[in-house]
């Protein structure tokens, strides 16, 4: 019988993925153009308003910046950012 | 996104302010608790979002949490606008029957069209197909092609195929007429060649069998032309099928018959037009006189047609006449007109099948009919087959 504390073996294709899980930082984010931007993996809101968003993930805080900005969708799986968007900057979080 | 907004429409989702407190949390928050919340943008510190009727009531928790106060704005979609007019029966009435009549017209056939005809008339076919049961009025589920397409093809006689298309609201029945068959020569069957009035011939050539008469005999009804029986040196008779042309200058009368005594309406009196309206089939008049069958009707009909479809909408406009009907007599001078009229027509028409070469017309009349006669010599194919019948010795 397995012990409960020894961690379960991973294989090679999981171990690849968990890698790159890590260097991207568990966050997907797609734009189209400079108006629209899809984030999935946002855990929370930490900062919003028309000029600027930032959006907490599992290791960094995305934000962004521009004018007009608003969240057409957010939910679990996805958030939704629309407006004219100048800068997008990943922070440690 | 239209559909979803169709959608949400459909639903009902109130737009809503929310400000005091702490935004992020607030969206935080609703987001935890799975609440739709979407379009949400901020202004001077306040934030105004969209969510469903329901979901708005379960969003005071997370308002309540984040220190911000929340308030509608606007209320959007069906159930605002019916619980708005809830009090007016009528129009309720009337959005309901006005459903009721989209779905009803929207599922019946309204327009039926013939495609590949050229013999056969399209009236033909449509009054077919229509006690078949493919008319305007009928419900598009009612009509099941297979069936009728085998129906039809029994009931129309010189069609290789039809189908019926449901399109829309148009039921479009696509025909092929069949390509009538040649002739067929029986001749393994054996006949002579007799002709078909008195004549003087003219021309005579025998495909097959052995002419019988010359150019310049004169012949009369049913003598032999040219002969199916032939001998050959050893003297053993063969039959044959015999086959070719004789023609001949022949005398023919053709006679035309006018009635002297005629009956004839007169209108008199006064003349009235009232309208009636054709809805599928279904007429209804909009008049509620009633006329004797001393008035006559002429009715004229506008249809509805749009982009060369006709639809199954008309107006009629129906002329009633009162009239009575009185005996004339026509002078010979009259007769002899309408006479001459009837039998240019007639010579018209004999005039495919022969030649006429000469004509000469004799009349007569009593009290009761003028007769007009046209004696013609005329120049026709006279060679008609006549079967050579084989009967057993007892």
């Amino acid at each position: 019988m397995r012990s409960k504390d020894k961690p379960m073996k991973l294989t090679k294709k999981q171990k690849l993925l968990k890698a790159m899980e890590f260097s991207i930082g568990g966050v997907k984010l797609y734009m189209i153009d400079n108006i629209r931007a899809e984030v999935e993996g946002c855990k929370s809101i930490v900062a919003y308003d028309e000029w600027g968003v930032k959006l907490l993930t599992d290791k960094f805080v995305v934000g962004f910046e521009g004018s007009g900005l608003q969240i057409t969708r957010y939910d679990s799986a996805m958030t939704i950012i629309e407006g004219f968007i100048n800068t997008v900057q990943y922070e440690r979080g | 996104m239209i559909v979803f907004e169709l959608i949400r429409r459909l639903f009902g989702y109130v737009l809503f302010s929310a400000g005091g407190g702490f935004a992020e949390r607030f969206l935080n928050c609703a987001a935890k608790e799975r609440i739709k919340i979407w379009d949400v943008k901020r202004k001077n510190g306040v934030i105004y979002a969209k969510t469903y009727i329901n979901s708005y009531k379960r969003i005071r928790n997370s308002a309540r949490r984040s220190g911000m106060s929340v308030k509608i704005e606007k209320r959007i979609g069906f159930p605002f606008f019916a619980r708005r007019y809830r009090h007016r029966v009528g129009l309720v009435f009337g959005f309901v029957v006005f459903l009721v009549l989209t779905v009803y017209f929207s599922s019946i056939v309204w327009v039926v069209e013939v495609k590949g005809n050229e013999r056969i008339s399209s009236e033909k076919v449509v009054s077919v197909l229509s006690s078949l049961g493919v008319r305007p009025g009928v419900f598009k589920s009612d009509i099941i092609p297979d069936d009728l397409q085998y129906a039809a093809t029994k009931e129309i006689e010189g069609i290789e195929w039809i189908a019926v298309n449901i399109n829309g609201a148009v039921a479009t029945i696509e025909l092929r007429e069949d390509t009538a068959a040649p002739e067929i020569v029986e001749r393994d069957k054996p006949c002579n060649i007799v002709a078909e009035i008195d004549g003087e011939i003219i021309s005579i050539s025998a495909l097959l069998g052995d002419k019988c008469v010359s150019v310049g005999d004169g012949v009369t009804k049913g003598q032999l032309l040219i002969s199916g029986v032939s001998e050959d040196a050893n003297g053993t008779v063969f039959y044959r099928h015999a086959m070719g042309s004789v023609v001949a200058k022949t005398g023919r009368e053709f006679i035309v018959e006018i009635p002297m005594r005629r009956q004839e309406i007169s209108y008199v009196g006064e003349e009235k037009t009232r309208y009636a309206v054709d809805v599928l089939g279904v007429k209804l008049n909009l008049y509620f006189d009633s006329f004797d069958e001393n008035w006559i009707k002429d009715r004229s009909e506008t249809r509805l047609t749009v982009n060369e479809k006709t639809f199954p909408l008309a107006l009629y406009s129906e002329r009633f006449r009162q009239y009575v009907i009185y005996e004339t007599v026509l002078t010979p001078a009259e007769a002899l007109e309408l006479a001459k009229e009837e039998m240019s027509a007639l010579l018209e028409e004999k005039g495919e099948e022969m030649q006429i070469e000469e004509i000469e017309y004799v009349m007569g009349y009593d009290e009761n009919v003028f007769t007009y006669v046209a004696k013609c010599t005329c120049i026709e194919e006279i060679a008609v087959k006549k079967e050579i019948i084989f009967q057993e010795n007892p």
